[in-house]
């Protein structure tokens, strides 16, 4: 029986994609094992439980991992004391010399002891492909360089549809990646990976492709209000936040929940849904704190997106992956474009939704609730966005995908 | 805006490192020169420019005190390649030709480390004290990872800019 490992290192969107992966994988008898990288585990089961997984992936704890590793090589955090030196400090080409070389000295410890951990599963379990979505973490890296040495095939998942432009300076450390659409496609083969390494699998969420709709058995539904409540003139405004952990982020987060709500106030017929990043756990609470007020509800990070763009008209975001979804669905959407924002894909040129700066989020909103801002116009390319950004293709998705991984694996 | 409007300029800076320093640093900020003084929090772990106390009295956000996009700068992945052919030229010199060690995966770590521990921390704390050009700072930093990479960091950089400091003991 072949077993795949998939790296868990948060529990964004991936996670659901890597367990629609695995259940369709375990169709043709692949144990896949999820090993949780950072103590994830109830949002693991919690995303196991919604998606209504029939046969979850075995979970494989990273620190239990660490605990039984074998090797009692000692990692050293990095000490810095004898970089300390102020005459050193004149000289920047030194001190930074000086900087790189304890950075090696004190890494290497930590590199060869995280190898240690991955061999030592290695060595314990039959692998032949492991999953992953971003080489960031150390973690990820150790498993990759043991297994590269083993001969189990690695596999990258693009971790968001948007989400591609930062990684184009990273060296190539998967044997295989997996392209959401022709896009990410033309990115991956301008960073020097061969096509014969790509798999272009269209979108991973089954409804786009016209698969079997998952039905979110907690997807908190009570939260919208009914026609028959509302009335017909209630007017949905989803707003997707960056992720609060961030410096600037946070606070750019609550002007722009001020400013949606100045809107919100000055009518009656106007519900506003403010979806946490996706990183953002554990932050439901404390935002539910901060606004009260019946015209605002805080939704879960976690929660799928696409639910909730169904109940708006209207969508206000920052460049994420989210837009894509939203241009889909034909939704009127306000882009507050932040200027650090990195590289994004080259989306602007398409026009599909309302570009404008963070201090315009009020008026342009009002505007958008009055019928004042001709958003047909914006429809023109709107195919070829899709096309370019979200293969929607019945005969591609996760069975596509699971199909080609078997035969790459086998 | 939440936490402190910075109306007037702040002499005494409180750079704290966990929010358990905060209590006691409130305490010797009441004792001497309160309306001067501002504390921000610098945290253990990457993105270390947090903000997470805001709200709390005397606290201000890294923006507010002019160190804005410190977190979201990623100097080290938008010049990936450029530093990773430095380090890659300092293995060498280093003689590090164990192939555990010698490759992409490790350097990744590396150039990770010098971007963010050190390259953008030394730039926000310099933009800290070009954008609040009142000289006399007097820095007092919690001790509890004085001999962290980046306390070290911290420390040479404000000795570097000729800027007081002194290091609170618990």
């Amino acid at each position: 029986m072949i077993s795949v490992v998939f790296l868990v290192r948060n529990c964004s969107i991936s996670l659901r994609r890597f367990l629609l992966l695995a259940d369709s994988l375990s169709e043709n008898r692949v144990n896949s094992i999820f090993i949780d990288l950072f103590n994830f585990s109830d949002d693991i089961h919690k995303a196991v439980d919604e998606l209504n997984i029939a046969r979850p992936p075995k979970m494989v704890s990273y620190l239990t991992l660490v605990k039984e590793t074998k090797n009692t090589r000692k990692t050293s955090d990095l000490s810095y004391s004898e970089v300390g030196d102020e005459t050193l400090y004149e000289n920047q080409t030194l001190y930074k010399d000086k900087v790189i070389k304890k950075i090696i000295s004190s890494g290497i410890g930590r590199f060869r002891f995280s190898v240690d951990v991955a061999n030592d599963f290695f060595d314990q379990m039959s692998v032949t492909g492991l999953i992953y979505d971003s080489e960031v973490p150390l973690q990820i890296r150790a498993f990759l360089f043991s297994a590269n040495k083993r001969n189990v095939k690695t596999i990258s998942i693009q971790h968001a549809e948007g989400w591609f432009d930062q990684y184009r300076n990273f060296p190539l450390l998967a044997d295989y990646y997996v392209a959401y659409g022709k896009y990410n496609k033309k990115v991956l083969k301008a960073m020097g990976v061969d096509s014969t390494r790509i798999i272009l699998s269209g979108s991973l969420d089954p409804e786009n492709n016209g698969e079997n709709i998952i039905k979110y058995k907690n997807l908190p539904e009570k939260i919208f209000l009914s026609k028959s409540q509302t009335g017909s003139k209630n007017k949905g405004v989803l707003v997707a936040l960056r992720p609060s952990c961030f410096l600037e982020y946070r606070t750019q987060n609550e002007e722009l929940i001020r400013q949606v709500m100045d809107v919100a106030r000055s009518a009656d017929d106007i519900q506003v849904f403010v979806k946490l990043h996706p990183r953002d756990c554990d932050e439901l609470d404390a935002w539910e704190k901060l606004y009260k007020s019946k015209q605002i509800k805080f939704i879960s990070g976690t929660s799928p997106i696409k639910e909730l763009l169904r109940k708006v008209d209207v969508f206000v975001t920052c460049r994420s992956a989210s837009i894509i979804d939203a241009v889909c669905m034909g939704k009127k959407i306000l882009l507050v474009d932040y200027v650090e924002d990195g590289e994004w894909p080259p989306w602007d040129k398409y026009q599909v939704y309302l570009k404008l700066k963070p201090s315009n989020v009020r008026t342009a909103l009002l505007r958008t609730l009055n019928g004042e801002i001709d958003y047909h116009a914006m429809n023109k390319k709107r195919e070829e966005f899709i096309e370019d950004f979200r293969l929607v293709d019945a005969n591609r998705g996760i069975k596509y995908l699971s199909n080609n991984l078997l035969k790459l694996l086998n | 805006m939440k936490g402190l409007a910075l109306k007037s300029i702040k002499k005494f800076i409180y750079i704290i490192r966990s929010p358990d320093d905060y209590d006691n640093v409130v305490k010797i900020i009441e004792e001497n020169v309160a309306e001067k003084s501002a504390i921000l929090q610098l945290s253990y772990s990457y993105p270390y420019f947090m903000d997470d106390l805001v709200g709390k009295k005397y606290v201000v956000s890294w923006s507010e005190m002019g160190v804005s996009n410190a977190i979201i700068r990623r100097y080290w992945m938008n010049n990936y390649k450029e530093l990773g052919k430095k380090i890659a030229q300092s293995m060498e010199v280093s003689s590090i030709t164990d192939a555990s060690i010698n490759n992409d995966y490790f350097l990744f770590e590396v150039v990770w480390s010098f971007g963010s521990k050190y390259i953008d921390v030394v730039d926000s704390i310099q933009l800290l004290f070009e954008k609040n050009t009142e000289k006399k700072y007097f820095i007092v930093t919690s001790p509890k990872c004085q001999d962290t990479f980046v306390d070290q960091v911290v420390f040479d950089t404000l000795r570097y800019l000729n800027v007081s400091y002194e290091v609170l003991a618990r």
